[in-house]
Parts: C-alpha cells; sequence; structure tokens
C-alpha cells in the first residue's frame, strides 16, 4: 500500500465527515452496504477484464474492415 | 437477508456486463477509487456517529 493511497483514505474519510459536519450531501452512498455495492460492481469490471486480456481473438483475420473485405480476400 | 445475498451479486454482474459490453462503469474502474468511496462513506458514518 503505497502512501499516496493511504494519503487518498484518509482525504475520503475527511471529506465524509467534513459532509456530514456541514451538512452537505455526501459524494457516496450514506451507507456501508452501498458501498460495498460500489467495490463489488468495481470486482466484476476488473474480473471481466482480466477474463477478456487472458482470452485474445483468435479469428481477427476473418473479421471484415472498413470496407468489409477480410485479410483473406485482401492477400 | 436475501436482499444482502441478492445485491452483491447483481453489482458484479453489472461490472462485469458494463466491461463486456464497453459501457461506462456507474462506479470507479479501479479497486482504489470504490475502496475510496467507501472511505468516503466510513468518514460520513464516523461523523454521524460523533455527532448524533
Amino acid at each position: 500500500m503505497s502512501w499516496k493511497f493511504c494519503v487518498g483514505l484518509l482525504l475520503g474519510l475527511a471529506i465524509g465527515l467534513g459532509c456530514r459536519w456541514l451538512g452537505i450531501p455526501v459524494p457516496a452512498p450514506p451507507v456501508l452496504v452501498g458501498a460495498s455495492l460500489v467495490v463489488a460492481m468495481t470486482s466484476g469490471y476488473l474480473l471481466a477484464d482480466h477474463f477478456i486480456a487472458t482470452r485474445p481473438a483468435h479469428h481477427r483475420h476473418d473479421c471484415g474492415g472498413p470496407s468489409g473485405d477480410t485479410k483473406e480476400t485482401r492477400t | 437477508m436475501m436482499q444482502l445475498m441478492v445485491g452483491p451479486v447483481l453489482a458484479l454482474a453489472i461490472g462485469a456486463g458494463c466491461r463486456l459490453l464497453d459501457i461506462p462503469l456507474p462506479a470507479p474502474p479501479k479497486l482504489q477509487g470504490a475502496l475510496l468511496v467507501v472511505a468516503m462513506t466510513v468518514g460520513y458514518l464516523l461523523g454521524d456517529h460523533f455527532l448524533g
């Protein structure tokens, strides 16, 4: 865990405290379950990103380009 | 209790679907950003505890 991330977490805590103290809306769900759902959405996004990165396209040469020609017809 | 189990699964599916369909995610796309959202919520709840 880098020091910048620690500073970010402290800043997030301070923003949440300040929003409650000043009575202004917090830019995050005010309930811990809602914040956990945000983390779950990000985790799903990262899992799908990892899934896509480990499966390269094997049939890219069959796909048409802007003209509709495939690599097979161009060569 | 059932909603607490369905919620995270639905949120995971929404995140995976946004990446697979290449549409914007209604959450930070990095885990550090999502943890900052949690930090803000924890700060808000701490302030609520101290002030209320």
